[in-house]
Formats: C-alpha cells, structure tokens, sequence
C-alpha cells in the first residue's frame, strides 16, 4: 500500500476517524493494528521479520538495563549482530557473494551460483535502523527501557514511519504514546497542509521530473550528453520531491493523529556546504550515523586524519545503507570526499550573511551534490561513467519534452517561491487570527488539490525510498 | 469536532466548486487549443471528411504521408494517428467517436507490437480521451474497463489531467497540420547505436482483451459497411518480431487485408531512414508511403 494510492487514502481516513472517536484507551491498539494491517498489505510472510527484530530488541534492551558489566554488553551485541545479521541477509548478502565471486575469479576460480535472490521486505533498513538506534540508547542509559512490548512494538511499527522513516528516536516517538491525546483543530490544520503539500512534491514535482530522468537513463544508448546534464540535474528534484513528499505525508499523517514526528528535511537547496546539506537532507539518517557510528568513532574529538577516517567511514556505511551496489558505496565515499576536502581547507560551514558569497557556494554545492547523484541514480557503474564522460565529452542539445519541461518549471517556482519563504523564516505573525489563518489554509488546500488534479502524475508511481 | 467538520465541508464544497469551474473553463480550453493531439481530436471528430483514414500511434502519424496515398488511390486521405496512443483501445475509442459525425469508406488500422502485448501502460493513453466521457458508450466501456469511469464522473479537472499542459500552451501555438492531413514527418534523428542487435528479448505475453478489441474494431466496421485494411510500418529490426507473426495469423483468420512491412529488408535494416528504433524519419516516410499506396490501389475497392 502506496502513500499515493486510494486505498490508502481509504485506509488512513478510517484509522484517523477511528481513532479520534474511540475511547483513548484503545487508540494504540487500533494504531499496532493498524499498522500491522498497513505492513501485510505489502507482503504479509515479512510481517514475521518485523515481530522478530521487535521482540528480540524489546528482550534485549530489558536485559541490558537490568544486567551489570559484561552481561550489558553481551546482550547488546547479540541483538546488533542478530538484526544487522537480518539485514545482511536479505540485503547484503547476494551483492557480497557475488564481489566474493568475482574476486575469486581473478585467481581462475569459479564458485558456484548461491545467490538467495530473496525480494527485500519493505522498511526493513528503516525499522533495523530505528531499533538499533533504541537498544544502543538504552544501553548508554539515554533512554530507560520500554517495559511494555505493545507500546514498544507500536514505536517500531507505526505505519506513517515504518516504510520509509523518518528514523524516529525512541526519546521524541515513543513518550507521545504514552501521553493522553486531545483532538487538537490546530494540528489537524497543520497536519493536513504538510501531508498535501507532500503530495505535490511528489505528484507534480518528483514524478514528473521521473518521466524525462527515466527516459534518458534508461536509454543512455540513445542520448547526448546535454541530456544526461539536464537529467541529473532533474533526478536531484525528483529524489528531493520524492522522498521529502514522503516525508512530509508521513509527518502530516502523524500530526493529524496528534504525534509530533521529527524534521526529516530542511530545504537542501538552499545549503552552502556538504557539511550543511547533510544537515538539511534525510535528517534523521544522518544524524542516527552522527550518534551511532561518527560520535562513537570519536568523531571531530581527534586529529584531523582520524576525523577524517570517521567521516569516510560513516559515508561508506551511509552509502551501502541505501543499497547493495558499487554506485551506492561510491555515492556515499564521495560525499565523505567531500566534506573531507571542506574539513582539510577549513571551509566554514555556513557562508555568514554575504549575499554573494552565499549564492557561489550554494550553487558550487548544487553542482557538487548533483554530479553525486549520478552515481546514486546510475544502474550500474559502467552507467555513471558513461553519463559523465558524455557530460564532459559529448554535450549537445538535450532531449526536447516542452510539456514536460513546463510542467516541472511551473511545480519547480511554486516549491522554490515556498521554501525560499520558510528559509527566510517569514511565517504568520502571532497577531494573526485564528480564522484568518483557517481561511488562507482552506485556499491553499483548494489550489493544491485541483493543481495535483488537473496538472499532477497520478498513475501511482512508488516512492523511490521504498526500495530501501 | 465541530471546527474540522466545518473545515472539511467548506474545503470539500470548495474543491467541487473549483473543480466544475475549472472543467469548464478546461473544456473551453481543449476545444480551443492548437496543440498537436487537441486539433488532430477536434478534427477528427467535428471536421473529418476524408474518404480513407488512418489510425494508430506515432508510427502512424509520421509513416504515412496521405497526399502520397491520394495521388495513387484516388481517395482523400487523413492521418488520425495520435502520439502517445499506445494502446488498440485508444484506437477503437477514437474510431468510434469519428464515427459520430463521419463514415469513411476505409480505414487503415497501422498496428504495432503493443497493440497485443500485456503491458503495464495498457490503459494509459485512454487518457488522451478524457475530455469526451461521456459523449459515446463504447468510448466510456473503455473507461470502466481502465477503471477511470468513476474518477472521471467525481471530478472535471481530472479528465483534462493527460494534456493538460499541452492544450494551455496550444492556446499560444499555432499548430497547423491542415496542409500535411495529419502528417508529422520526424527530421531530426536521435542517436542511436550504429549496429543493430538480434532481437533477444522473450516475446511478452498476448493480451486477449487487446485481441478482443481488434476483433470488435473488426466488427464495429462490417456493421458500418467501411473497409478495413490493417498494417504493420517498418520497424529497425533484424529480425521479423513474433508479436506481428500473431498479427498476421490474427488477421487472416479475421479475413482482414494486412500489408505486413515491420521487417522489409530494403527499408528495415537501413538507419538512414530511421531516426530511431520505431520511427522512420521523413526519407523513409515517404519511401514507405509510396510502397504502400500502390499496394493500396490494387487492393482498396
């Protein structure tokens, strides 16, 4: 079940209408049901594996907080190597037999086909990420261990964030379940602009830069290196689109049911750094590597060659998070380049209040971060390599798609007018009525829904995220 | 509750006042628009008088130059392919419109592989024809087939959703076709590999419901008395397709006239008259046309 699809669209007003009209005593029965229904909607024989990282890590946390010296650590591991081990599985284990294979090969060697070939459960580096990220912060004693195992399932499980995050922290998600909940008319509001404005990131932005990317990525034999330049250029804003829509329903989802999830991204075009895009991009992504993987391999606190051994190693590991391929361990190693590179010549984070110095750098970090992507976008790496020497070697006239383009430059002014709005941090005074701001949310849903209607791709296209 | 009830009522009447407004406002637009597939419909279903026309995809459109085909058969002629129409449905669905205000005496059916293939685009280009539901049962069986019968009934704005960028920028353009009768020769080539490779793909599998399409197509033309002449243009190919061996058995069993070209050596295997795989450019357009106008006159009545 797709965020952009009717059925879900079906399934989540009865859950809200459910929830908001039961007695609170049920309500997190109806969301664990919810969301398990949500999950096996998708395919039903994982739903095992989500309970089995649920259970293991709910016993695993319990154990480390009432252990003592080395028992804490081994209960510890246990659960990391059991659900990492999960994940490998499933995710890393063909891509590792086969580079396994290939350098064998090199000695005239040849192993046998063992390729699992298993499909990927949906969510599963999302929810392995976020239970990680609770038994470790258990373990440290950040946080004290959930005694309830509904309530912590509920935390895992819950179905705006389960497929596709934001990684939520078990500090911000999983109090609020606790908490008694109010119909709240302020937070429906809210809740209900950021999920539609979700949806026109997605139907009018992301998708219909998706229709010119596939089309030239995928056919890179018919094309000229104008087209791979101008494509790149739109994967950036269709992977923004994309995954911030999907962001945002799921924080839209989850306002409206009265649950504050975290920021998942902060307008990435607008960064002058790639220190400061990681900042703005998958936020609870990259601040789960700063916590778990950076800080813990002593992170800035050491000489500048260790930092920067950090910063690769946490790229690498961020890169082969998003999938089992070269082109993603690449795209990862690069940023970790990169921010090596701005560490070694001290270049400050943020560019301070020069106008112009602000506009260079952001643009030379819209370069940077976009040729990156090529790598991420790239079937294979053979693919990357043929993208950028056809840039640098055999530009030409893009592939013409005048509708297309007017179409992704109108959805691109409203998106850029918007954000450069919130960037500018202008927002309704305090002094502004309450029915006034009612009014101006009812007009802007208005012009989103009939602009997704008349002028959206609405043939049900996935989240690129899911396949993560 | 009250305020999100009341919320929701105003956002709801809001959005359908938005929506019936802007469809009106959307259908004055597309009848109105000067954007390629908008004045082909438009002709098509209000001003086509021509004694043959053509259906099919953008193959069609840039295969078949109809004043080559006129001189030789002494029939006018008017090429109704449509780019993007990837589909027999959207052929069947066009074909029956027309036939509201106009009965040629033949049709030309230029059908492809995927006129018969189980794709996931099956329906898609259905889409084109939003703006006319409701105007032809037959148009609107397809609709329910597709499933887009009730969004089209709940909102107006939707069924302009296919085109709708190109039937507002048509507002500014001029896009005259009267002279070339539908014609739109390709000039410019893409690039593409200098060598052509087997065709390895597995053939995908036959979609009855296309094929049952095509049979009521057939049917639709025995009870109006037109002539229906099937084709398969030239395709870059080495190999002849498998798809068009079903096509051709298709129509012979039918007792429908096919001139089958897709792998016609003298044309087929010669990029210089492609400009890509399924396209020829207009040198080859022109080449092919002539072929098939003498073929024809010695077999249209």
């Amino acid at each position: 079940m797709i965020f952009n699809s009717i059925s879900f669209l079906i399934f989540y007003l009865v859950v809200l209408f459910l929830y908001w009209t039961i007695p609170q005593r049920y309500r997190n029965l109806l969301l664990l049901v919810a969301s398990y229904c949500f999950y096996m909607s998708s395919t039903p024989i994982y739903t095992g594996l989500l309970t089995l990282t649920t259970i293991s890590t709910w016993l695993a946390a319990l154990r480390i907080e009432t252990s003592k010296g080395l028992g804490r650590k081994v209960y510890l591991w246990v659960a990391l190597l059991l659900n990492i081990g999960i994940l490998f599985t499933f995710k890393y284990y063909d891509f590792t037999y086969s580079l396994f294979a290939d350098a064998v090969s090199v000695f005239g060697l040849t192993l046998p086909h063992h390729e699992l070939g298993w499909i990927l459960p949906v969510g599963i580096s999302f929810y392995t990420f976020q239970s990680i990220g609770y038994i470790i912060d258990v373990y440290r004693k950040d946080f004290k261990a959930e005694k309830s195992l509904f309530l912590y399932a509920l935390f895992i499980s819950f179905f705006p964030q389960l497929v596709a995050g934001p990684i939520e922290r078990s500090s911000n998600l999983l109090p609020q379940f606790c908490k008694k909940k109010k119909f709240c008319f302020e937070d429906f509001r809210y809740g209900f602009i950021i999920m539609l404005w979700g949806f026109f990131l997605k139907l009018c932005l992301a998708d219909r830069c998706g229709i010119y990317v596939d089309t030239i990525y995928n056919n890179l034999e018919y094309h000229n290196g104008g087209s791979y330049l101008l494509a790149s250029i739109l994967f950036y804003f269709q992977i923004y689109g994309d995954f911030c829509g999907y962001s945002l329903i799921a924080i839209g989802c989850a306002k409206m049911l009265g649950f504050n999830m975290m920021q998942n991204f902060k307008r990435p075009f607008f960064a002058t750094s790639i220190s400061e895009f990681w900042r703005r991009w998958h936020i609870s992504l990259s601040s789960w590597m700063r916590d778990y993987i950076y800080i813990p391999l002593g992170g800035s606190r050491c000489v500048k060659l260790k930092t920067m051994r950090n910063l690769l190693i946490t790229m690498f590991v961020s890169g082969l998070w998003h999938g089992a391929s070269l082109t993603y361990v690449v795209w990862g190693v690069l940023h970790g380049l990169a921010i090596c590179m701005e560490k070694l010549f001290n270049v400050q984070k943020t560019a301070g209040r020069n106008i112009i110095l602000r506009s260079i750098r952001t643009a030379m970090t819209f370069i940077i971060v976009t040729f990156i992507w090529i790598f991420f976008r790239a079937d294979t790496m053979q693919d990357a390599i043929t993208v950028i020497t056809g840039i640098f070697y055999n530009i030409g006239i893009p592939f013409r798609h005048v509708t297309l383009y007017v179409g992704i430059a109108a959805a691109l002014i409203v998106v850029i007018s918007f954000e450069s709005v919130q960037e500018k941090g202008i927002s309704f005074s305090v002094t502004t009525s309450e029915r006034k701001k009612t009014v101006l949310a009812g007009i802007f849903c208005i012009s989103i829904i009939c602009y997704i209607l008349l002028f959206g791709v609405l043939n049900g296209d996935q989240f690129i995220y899911f396949q993560f | 509750m009250k305020r999100v009830t009341i919320f929701l009522i105003i956002l709801f009447v809001g959005c359908f006042a938005v929506d019936r407004v802007g469809g009106i406002v959307m259908q004055y637009i597309h009848h109105h628009s000067n954007s390629m597939t908008a004045y082909k419909y438009r002709y098509l279903f209000n001003e086509c008088h021509e004694d043959m026309v053509l259906f099919g995809t953008s193959r069609c459109q840039a295969h078949y130059v109809p004043q080559i085909i006129e001189d030789s058969i002494n029939m006018s002629v008017y090429n109704g392919g449509v780019d993007g129409s990837n589909s027999i449905y959207s052929h069947f669905a066009v074909f029956n419109l027309l036939l509201k205000t106009h009965k040629p005496k033949c049709v030309l059916l230029e059908i492809m592989p995927a006129d018969i293939r189980n794709t996931n685009d099956n329906f898609d280009a259905i889409a084109f024809l939003g703006p006319y539901y409701g105007e032809n049962e037959q148009v609107d069986s397809l609709f329910r087939l597709a499933g887009l019968d009730w969004k089209y009934k709940l909102s107006h704005l939707y069924r302009y959703n296919s085109k709708s960028i190109s039937d507002i920028g048509g507002l500014t353009m001029h896009y005259n076709t009267e002279s070339r009768k539908g014609y739109i020769g390709r000039e410019h080539p893409i690039i593409y590999p200098d060598y052509l490779s087997p065709n390895d793909e597995e053939a995908v599998p036959v979609d009855t419901a296309k094929i049952l399409c095509l049979n009521q197509f057939h049917e639709i033309c025995k009870k109006e008395k037109v002539e229906l002449i099937c084709a398969i243009s030239p395709i870059h190919t080495i190999d002849s397709l498998p798809e068009c061996r079903i096509i051709k058995n298709w129509a012979k069993s039918r007792g429908i006239i096919l001139f089958d070209y897709h792998c016609y050596h003298p044309i087929s295997h010669k990029k210089q008259y492609f400009c890509d795989q399924m396209h020829m450019n207009s040198t080859g357009s022109e080449l092919y046309s002539k072929i098939i106008a003498s073929d024809l006159r010695r077999r249209v009545k």
